[in-house]
């Protein structure tokens, strides 16, 4: 039994003819033989409902997956082998969440995977409540997708109205009313504790609305307690966001979609306007920068960008960006163009009032800050380094290439400098090699400097040589060997840096020979 | 005679100052001294190079060494773009040298980074910038930001922004063989940024081929072998170089062999003939001596 394939998803159809979820294959196929049945891909339909999440972004940032119903669902099919009909249809639930809170639930797939949307002062954006549910249903089946959702005070209340035929805009306040009738199951309850309801005759919410607390709790756990409570919006519930929220957002809904990059610049930079006004009044500036561009046909293109210094204007939000447009490589694929793009910093900073000195210093740092953001928008921060010295004996780790980060650009002076000779000669090379490069090497005596060379095979003769400076390696360093370095010069006067490897004797019996940088 | 000899001269100056203007110099090669110190306007100039606009204060960086500073008529123009190459491939090192000197002066007088970029293929093939050597050499690693890119497009890209940031003292750019990208227009492009920004560029040209561009100079540098001492054999000198101006917006040219001082951060002249060791004592007069015979002057006199 445990074993057998079971029904996870049916359609309309097969619902009809009398099928239900949770039903064996065996069992599905005796009842209609000509049962059409596709394996169960959880994975496709967690990417699904990504991409449709991506695209309830529209109507609020605040999207996020209804986590409750779906660990119960994927807990009862580890077991089992599973196998969906295809054509799989949608469902969308749509919540307003408790207090001020207005929130929109939106769930696709009869395992009751589920979107909840914090649609809180947002829709009035799309011309009410009615309107914004109209507006996304209608999206929503435009793409094939069948979707049942329902706005409420809760989101207890929006998933119950959304799941178990309740009506789709629930009355503030009104979420006892239009609970009441509904099956214990609406509660987000799992199978157990609705089954032993049953069993005392307890069917619908109606009945467990007014009874006695204490003894329900005793005998179902307080879970059920909890539920109705969330549900009724006695007790308050979050929903936990699949994206951090923005700290403040500009958007633009577009009556003509637009394709060109032209145009997405121009948006662009009228929503920076707006963004950038919005930042410089609570006294802060962005961080990090995030472009949303919402496709018709209901993919979402994100572009992120950081800022070394917070920003609150919009050029240099619009040189950034468009660094990251040139470096994307390729042009943005529109599609059939955009509809809508918005525009959130997604981290802000408190941005210092500008202080321009007389002789311009603020304005030169800020000059280069910006360099160094368009830069490393167009080809990857990582490559804009610092050189660092580093306390090491051995050459490639005294000194690193380092990201730069915000305390290299606030000041460059606590950094350490590497170490001085002593002395007039100079003993470290202008060019290291990241790879020390083998060369062949003659020398007349074991430990003695070579006198020729040969490097990437061209023969070099020594006419002076300086050395050895033995580094030895470090001492938690099991693996590596000791390194002789000689200075040497060829007759045209190049100078090289190469080394023997291994102590001639102890560690090797023949050293190899490398040539690992060259002298200015 | 007298008088036809001072016509012949004045047609002379006058072809001179025709062949100037052609060639866009403004002014004939007598005159170079007076004309740079005002600048050079050529803007009719027949390669379309940007002019040489008027100097602004400390726009120059001299090189400390006379005869170099007056061929230069003061020194490196902060506000233009330089070339340096080597002849071989394997002279690259020699031309870092040279450029890391020049930044080393120039961050010695300016406190701003300079921005160095780097291709990686360059960087695989000839080494990347070290900063212990760097430190070494006199050249505050510190002060650098280093750019590694991957494509010759992004170095000549990330060149000119950095041209045009007003946070840099200078952009020093490593670019290998002969980019399509960067032909005569580009190197305009280059040189109006470098004018407009007053942002010294450097261009490391890993290529021994090197078509005409507007840089304001170019440099071929090859290393000098250290010179013979004979009491120790075994030590190497400083970096020392042969340079040769092979190109000066000014007009003269030259071969210029210097040494660099990494200690006092300064060029030193390197003389051209190995040091003679020559007798102190005054030859004795009163003695015959076996080669007194057959010496020249010396001898004849008495």
């Amino acid at each position: 039994m445990k074993s057998a394939l079971r029904l996870v998803a049916l359609d309309e159809t097969a619902e009809r003819l009398g099928l239900r979820a949770g039903q064996t294959l065996a069992d599905a196929r005796a009842m209609i033989p000509a049962l059409a049945v596709a394996d169960d891909d959880p994975a496709a339909d967690r990417a699904l409902l990504a991409t449709v999440a991506d695209w309830a972004e529209r109507y609020t940032p605040l999207v996020a997956l209804d986590t409750s119903q779906q660990q119960e669902a994927r807990s009862g099919e580890a077991a089992t082998g599973k196998q969906t009909i295809p054509a799989r249809s949608g469902e969308a639930a749509t919540g307003k969440q408790t207090i001020p809170a207005r929130s929109g639930e939106a769930a696709t797939g009869k395992r009751q995977h589920g979107l909840m949307l914090d649609i809180t002062g947002s829709s009035h954006l799309f011309g009410g409540e009615e309107a914004l549910l109209a507006d996304l249903l209608a999206r929503l089946a435009a793409r094939g997708l069948h979707a049942a959702a329902a706005i409420a005070d809760t989101p207890g209340a929006a998933s119950a109205a959304a799941r178990f035929g309740g009506p789709s805009i629930v009355p503030e306040g009104g979420a006892t009313d239009v609970l009441r009738p509904l099956p214990l199951a609406a509660l987000r309850l799992d199978h157990e504790t609705v089954a032993a309801l049953d069993r005392t005759g307890l069917k619908r919410i109606g009945q467990i609305v007014e009874a006695p607390r204490a003894p329900l709790a005793a005998r179902f756990g307080a879970v059920l307690l909890r539920r109705l409570d969330q549900a009724l919006g006695r007790e308050e519930e979050a929903i936990n966001p699949r994206r951090p929220v923005p700290a403040m957002i500009a958007e633009r809904c577009l009556a003509e979609p637009i394709t060109r990059e032209e145009d997405i610049v121009a948006v662009l930079a009228s929503l920076a306007t707006t963004l950038s006004r919005q930042l410089e009044a609570r006294g802060l500036g962005a961080r990090r920068l995030e472009l949303a561009l919402f496709r018709v046909d209901g993919a979402m293109k994100r572009i992120a960008v950081g800022a070394g210094r917070p920003l609150n204007a919009p050029r240099p939000v619009l040189a950034i960006f468009r660094e990251k447009f040139a470096g994307l490589g390729e042009a943005i694929d529109a599609g059939f163009g955009f509809d809508m793009v918005r525009l959130a910093a997604a981290a802000v900073d408190p941005v210092d009032p500008a202080q321009i000195d007389l002789a311009g210093n603020a304005v030169a740092a800020s000059d280069l800050d910006g360099l160094i953001d368009r830069i490393g928008a167009r080809l990857g921060s990582r490559h804009v380094a610092r050189i660092r010295a580093h306390d090491s004996h051995i050459p490639e780790r005294a000194a690193i290439f380092e990201e730069i980060n915000e305390e290299d650009r606030r000041s460059d002076r606590n950094q350490t400098r590497g170490e001085e000779d002593e002395g007039d000669t100079i003993s470290r090379p202008l060019r290291l090699f990241a790879r020390p490069e083998p060369v062949e090497a003659i020398a007349e005596v074991p430990d003695g400097p070579p006198v020729r060379f040969r490097w990437r095979r061209a023969l070099y003769q020594v006419v002076r040589a300086e050395g050895p400076e033995r580094i030895a390696p470090e001492w938690w360093c099991d693996d590596d060997f000791t390194r002789d370095y000689f200075r040497v010069e060829d007759p045209a006067g190049r100078r090289f840096w190469l080394y023997r490897e291994g102590l001639y004797g102890s560690e090797r019996t023949a050293p190899r020979w490398y040539l690992h940088g060259v002298f200015g | 005679m007298h008088a036809n000899a001072f016509r012949a001269e004045a047609g002379f100056a006058r072809l001179r100052r025709r062949i100037a203007e052609i060639e866009g110099r403004g002014s004939g090669f007598g005159e170079a001294q007076h004309a740079c110190q005002a600048g050079i306007d050529d803007s009719g100039g027949k390669d379309g190079v940007p002019a040489l606009t008027p100097l602004r204060a400390g726009a120059l960086l001299p090189f400390a060494i006379p005869r170099l500073d007056r061929v230069l008529a003061g020194g490196l123009r902060r506000d233009a773009c330089h070339e340096i190459r080597g002849a071989f491939a394997r002279d690259i090192a020699a031309a870092t040298g040279f450029a890391s000197a020049i930044l080393a002066r120039l961050t010695r007088r300016d406190d701003r980074p300079v921005l160095w970029i780097v291709e990686a293929a360059a960087g695989r093939e000839a080494g990347l910038p070290y900063g212990a050597g760097l430190d070494r050499f006199g050249l505050d690693s510190r002060r650098l930001i280093v750019v590694r890119v991957r494509k010759a497009g992004d170095a000549l890209w990330v060149f000119e922004e950095g041209l045009s940031c007003r946070g840099l003292a200078a952009v020093l750019g490593e670019l290998r063989g002969e980019p399509r990208r960067f032909d005569l227009t580009a190197s305009r492009r280059l040189a109006l940024r470098a004018q407009a920004g007053g942002v010294m560029g450097l261009l490391l040209r890993h290529s021994d081929r090197i078509q005409p561009g507007a840089a304001a100079t170019r440099w071929l540098v090859a290393p000098r072998p250290t010179a013979t001492l004979d009491d120790c054999p075994v030590v190497l000198g400083g970096p020392a170089w042969r340079l040769t101006l092979e190109r000066n917006r000014l007009g003269a040219t030259g071969t210029f062999d210097l040494e660099w001082d990494h200690g006092r951060c300064c060029f030193v002249p390197v003389a051209t003939d190995p040091p003679h060791s020559l007798p102190v004592a005054a030859v004795p007069a009163d003695r015959s001596h076996p080669a007194r015979g057959r010496a020249g002057p010396l001898a004849r006199a008495s």
